[in-house]
Formats: C-alpha cells, structure tokens, sequence
C-alpha cells in the first residue's frame, strides 16, 4: 500500500526540472517514439508526402505544400491502432483516437494558412514475460498548432509550422524477482511549442520536390522510486523525447491517373540517447544504445475518375521504419533491471483507397506487417 | 458559312475581290485601307493562325472578325499615315497581308481570292510565318520595316495572336508567368476544336481589356487539370461584358464539346490549342456571373466536365463566400 500510495505522489511532480532523456527502468525496455501517419491519403501511400501537393493534410508532413492548395480543405479522421508485439516482447494494447484534423487554405494568392490537430504517437505497453515483473507505460502525445506558407515563385513554396506538442505519460514499474525488489513510476503531462519549416519546389506541373524539418521535444518527467523491502522513497526528474526529422522526397505524376512519390527521412534518435538515464545501477549512459537511422518511404496512387463526377482512388506503399527503441549493449544488467533488446527495422505494407466528388473526399488507410496494424480512415470537404 | 455569310450580307461595305496567284503568296500582299473607314478583308478559308506586327492593332484599328468558317478581319484606321503587316495562316494557305493607309478613299469588302493557275502550296510546305523567324531572314523579308511581333496574349493587353499548337516548347500544364516570354504567335481556333460561334466574341474589346490572374483550378483526381487563368474586365464600367480565359492542362489535342452556364448556354467561345494545353476563351456579361450560385461548366470530349462555381482567386474568404453562393 505503501508503494501505491508513493506512486501516486508523482503524478504532482509533472513539472519537475529536466535533467534527462527516458529511464532504463523495465517498462522502457520496449518504448519507442513510434509516429503513425495519422492521414489516410498519407498513410495509404507508405507516408511518402513531403513532396505531395494540393493536400492540406500535408501539414503533418511538410507545411510549404500549403499554397499548393487550389482549393480551402477541411479534413477529420479517426486512427485505429491494433494491438502489436514489441522487440521486447511485450504487448502493445490497441488503442483508438482521433486522426489529423485540420485544414487550410490561402489568404491571398501567394500565402497560405492552415492548422491542425492530429495524435501522431500513442503506445500502451502492458510488461510481459519473467514472473516477477510487472509494469505498465503509456505515452500519448498530441499535437496541433497552425502554419504559414509563402510562394514567391510559382515554382518554389516556403513553409513554417508552430506545434504545441503535447505528452501524456504514464508508468509503473515492479521487479519483485530479486532481492527485496523495486517500485517505479514515471508521469509526464507537459506541452513543448516546437517549430517546422518546409520547402517544396515544382518541377512543371507533374513533378514536385519537398523537405522538411521536424523538430523534436522533450518533455520533462518524474519518477517516483522506492525498495518494495521498506527503502527510502527517491524522486527523480528525467525527460521523454521525441526525435526530430529531416525529410526529402520526390512526388511524380506521369500520367493525370498515376502519382509516384518516394521519401527518404532522418530521423534523429540518437538525439534520445544523449540523455537517457540509468537510474537502475550499475550501468552506464552508454550501456543503452539507440542509432539514428533513415526510412525510406514510396508510395503509388491510382485514379479513376467516373463521368467526371466521382474519383476512384487505390493506394499502396511501403515504409521501412528504423528501429526506434534503445537496445542494452552493457556488461550485466543492472539490478532489478531488465534486458533492453532493441527493436528490428521493419517493412510496413500500406494499402489504402478513396472517392472524391468535385467537393467532398473520404479516405481510409491500412499499415500492415509493422508491429502493429494501424487503420485511419477520414473524410473532407474542399471548397 | 452561315456566320460568315450573315456578317457579309450585313455589311453595306462596297465588295471587292482580290485574286492572287498562289505563286506569288510568298510574298506580302499590298492592301490600302482609307483612315476612318472601314474595311473588311476576307480570306477564302478558315483562319487558324495570325500574327501582326507591332503596333499594328492600334495604328490599323485592326479588329479580328471571324475565324471560321471564313477569317474576317477588319481595319478601322485611326488616322494616317500608319501601316503594319498581319500575317494570315489559313487551313491550307499563308499570307502576309502589307497594310498601309491612305488619307482618302471609301470603305470596303476585299475578297482574297486565288488564281486557278496553280495549286495552293501544301500546308506543309507553307512557311510558318507564326514562328519566329531568324534575323537573317526578317531582314531580307519585303514589306515594313518591322519586324512581325506579337504581344503576350495572356496577361493584360492580349494581342490576337497564340502559340503555334505543333511547338513542343512550353506545355507546362498551367499558364506562364506574366513576364514569360512566349512565342510571336499562334493559330486562333483549332482546327479540332468545333466551335464556330466565336464569330460573335468581339475579340477587340477583349484585347483591350485589363487581365486579372485568378488561377483557380478544378478536376477530379484522375483528370486533366483545368484552370481559369484569367479575368479580363473592360476599362468601360458602362461594359458589363467580361471574358474568362481558361487552360486545360496538356488538352492540346482535346475538343471542348460544350459551355454551360447557370443561365444558359454560353455562345461567345473560343478554343485554341496554346502549346500543349487547350485555351478557352469565353465572353460572359457580368450580371450573369455575378448571379447568387452562378457556375460556367466546360465539357470536353475527353477530358470530361469542369465546373466552375467562382471566378475569383481561390482564398479561405472566397471559399466560404462560394460556398454560400455569394460574392462571385
């Protein structure tokens, strides 16, 4: 009781000051900042969209592709994340949200504006394996903010994005497996303002080259610890952080009915790694170990307009995720800790379709063969 | 024929002929036309190409007629002396009209006719006078001085002329900058465009119109992108008439089959394959557009249909404003 009571003393400890990156407490052994394309034109096309224009849902992915917008487009969707099974083992539980809300079009014929609303990251891990070990972390974040876009040129679009990124965090920790064991409990609710910029060039009418920034964050974070065997309780400030992303890509229309897109990003997560603590000891900062890495992304749309009333539209891509967990490359755990394996590069099948009117579209999205399913599914107007 | 006709039984203009060997079209033909009268020149086919020389349109008080069946065009001189040259390619003929005026004289109707001593040139042999000719050869060509040049047909005073449909330069989906350079000219109705009511757009009050860049674009994806490009709005307020310049993205080759308005048909339109796209060009009066919901659809044969419902650049406030029928 007494630990469940210390437990929840932390949730006040919210805003505590920032000293480092994610814990190597059990329930991280398999957390990563895993981003789910949360629109599902975007999403059906493997998340190749950074050189995609006359979109609004393009502001997840680079803001310049605002003043391509030949028309003001309103979108809302829903994500449905299935349950999936980490490198560590344990289980992410499905979850449900609100996909990319939002919108834009132009304020005058050179500037842009749009804003929007979208559930980029959840994870519900429930720990499982050794008996001993129990644990739960949730993290959710959630992001929305407003850009600009600017188009000096017919063929050159600049764009900036302000996000409010939002993190709801929420873990605990038992190891009961050896000695007298260990209680910990991490809690974060915290919002970062971060911003984006974007450059997308138009190559005629059939070709388009885009690239972003994506900042990343960090949130501050408690942890509440004590001895299950009567030990003093200790309170410890560390951070969560999201990577930032560098991507650039290529959108290419050969024919009116057929658009290729290909994209590779960075995807800063060393940048997670700089301040990871290890408050299990003994172990070292560099005993976790997570790469920065590229995924490459491609995607196909295929239209088919009907009587010039209705548009048909089949999707599919692919997307190879880099792994995105820390993996234990140390000596010998630390005690009451437990193994960090790392997690695998995936390859993620994207399927996806539409209709569209002269004003209404709705879309619906499938990630496949990743470490879980992800199904988005929306609905917009342009007008 | 029928339209044609019609403009020549209206005319009161004393009818000329003018019969030329088809030998001797290589070079210009002399025509004078008296300051302050009208006269009408009437080429013995469809007109699918012109070009005049700079100036010319305002010197000559040159005003394009038809364009089909027959080409038709009329010169109402401001005053002399002034020349100019204005080049003609028609279905199967090309020829280089050398215009001056006199001080005196009386309108009339000239009747461009050819001699039956010989066989038209072609038309691929013909010289396409609407690309731009190499100095060398501007400098040796008879005729004024000046070198035949036309003006930019899409932005603010258009000239009559637009780009040759066979030239492969250009074709970028949507229309060019302001300040792009274009070439000298271009045939003014396609030949694959069925469209013989332009007779009745009065392409001189176009011409002097003011162009405003609106670039709203309408499709389906899947289909050929469709833009309204440009609003032309007379300088006359008392003028209610306007034109709606639209380009169909690589619809070179396509035909526009129909124009229908919220009111009715539209009559006054013109096509024309302007690189690889196809322009369409329509006269409507403002009243008519400006009505609460008032649309403009294009159907083309193979691109299928395109409505507009505003003609104003796309905008968040427009949007709304279309979306609630108001503020076109």
């Amino acid at each position: 009781m007494r630990s469940i009571e210390a437990f929840a003393v932390f949730a006040s400890l919210a805003y505590a000051a920032a000293s480092s990156a994610q814990t190597n407490d059990g329930n991280f052994r398999g957390w990563g900042y895993y981003v789910d394309a949360t629109a599902p034109r975007a999403a059906a096309m493997g998340g190749a969209f950074v050189a995609v224009t006359d979109d609004a849902s393009c502001l997840a992915w680079n803001a310049a592709g605002l003043t391509t917008l030949t028309k003001t487009d309103l979108q809302a969707g829903v994500l449905e994340r299935g349950s999936g099974s980490l490198g560590s083992g344990d289980i992410a539980q499905a979850q449900s949200a609100a996909g990319f809300v939002g919108g834009g079009g132009k304020l005058t014929k050179t500037i842009a504006f749009g804003a929007f609303l979208m559930q980029p990251h959840a994870l519900d891990i429930d720990l499982q394996g050794a008996s001993g070990t129990s644990g739960f972390l949730r993290t959710t974040v959630t992001d929305g903010g407003f850009a600009l876009a600017w188009s000096p040129l017919r063929a050159l679009h600049l764009g900036v994005r302000l996000n409010v990124t939002h993190l709801e965090a929420q873990g605990e920790y038992l190891q009961t497996a050896s000695g007298a064991g260990i209680g910990a409990s991490q809690a974060s609710a915290q919002s970062k303002l971060t911003g984006d910029a974007g450059v997308l060039l138009r190559v005629g009418e059939e070709a388009s080259l885009g690239f972003s920034f994506t900042q990343g964050a960090r949130w501050d974070a408690s942890r509440l610890s004590e001895s299950l065997g009567g030990g003093a309780v200790s309170r410890q400030a560390f951070q969560i952080s999201s990577p930032s992303t560098l991507r650039g890509g290529a959108a290419f229309r050969p024919a009116p009915r057929l658009l290729l897109t290909a994209e590779a990003d960075y995807v800063f997560l060393a940048r997670l790694g700089d301040t990871f603590l290890p408050v299990l000891q003994p172990a070292r900062h560099g005993d976790y170990l997570l790469q920065s890495g590229i995924e490459a992304r491609a995607g196909v749309e295929v239209s088919f307009p009907i009587r010039s009333a209705v548009s048909i539209q089949v999707r599919g891509g692919l997307e190879s995720q880099a792994p995105a967990a820390f993996a234990f490359v140390g000596q010998g755990l630390p005690s009451g800790g437990s193994p960090f394996p790392g997690d695998p590069r995936r390859t993620v099948m994207t399927v996806g379709a539409g209709i569209e009117t002269r004003a209404v579209h709705v879309d619906a999205a499938a990630a496949l063969l990743g470490m879980r399913t992800v199904l988005t599914a929306g609905a917009g107007v342009r007008f | 024929m029928t339209a044609a006709l019609s403009l020549m039984i209206a005319s009161e203009l004393v009818v000329r002929s003018l019969q030329v060997a088809p030998a001797s079209l290589d070079k210009p033909v002399r025509i004078e036309v008296p300051a302050g009268q009208s006269t009408r020149v009437v080429l013995p086919e469809a007109a699918v190409g012109v070009k005049y020389s700079p100036g010319a349109r305002e010197h000559l008080g040159l005003r394009l007629v038809a364009v089909r069946p027959l080409g038709i065009v009329c010169f109402l001189p401001p005053r002399h002396p002034s020349k100019g040259t204005i080049a003609f390619r028609g279905t199967s003929l090309h020829v280089v009209f050398a215009v001056e005026t006199v001080e005196r004289g009386q309108g009339s109707e000239i009747h461009l006719t050819l001699a039956p001593d010989g066989p038209a040139p072609a038309r691929e042999k013909i010289p396409k006078a609407w690309e731009p000719e190499p100095a060398k050869d501007s400098a040796s060509r008879p005729g004024p001085p000046e070198a035949a040049q036309a003006t930019d047909v899409r932005e603010g005073g258009a000239s009559l002329s637009v780009i040759d449909p066979v030239s492969e330069a250009g074709g970028s989906g949507e229309p060019p900058a302001p300040a792009e350079a274009l070439p000298s000219a271009m045939p003014l109705v396609s030949e694959a465009a069925p469209l013989g009511r332009s007779p009745s757009m009065d392409l001189s009050a176009f011409l002097a119109a003011e162009a405003k860049r609106i670039d709203r674009s309408e499709g389906l994806a899947g289909q050929r992108r469709c833009t309204l490009a440009y609003l032309y709005v007379p300088k006359a307020q008392a003028d209610t008439r306007l034109w709606l310049k639209f380009f169909l993205s690589k619809g070179g080759l396509d035909h526009l089959d129909a124009v229908e308005a919220s009111w009715g048909e539209v009559g006054e339109v013109v096509a024309n394959p302007v690189d690889k796209d196809l322009m369409v060009l329509l006269q409507v009066t403002s009243p008519e557009i400006h009505q609460k919901r008032a649309w403009v659809e294009l159907r083309f044969a193979r691109a299928g249909r395109y409505r507009f419902t505003s003609i104003t650049s796309p905008s968040v406030e427009s949007s709304f404003k279309s979306l609630l029928g108001v503020g076109h």
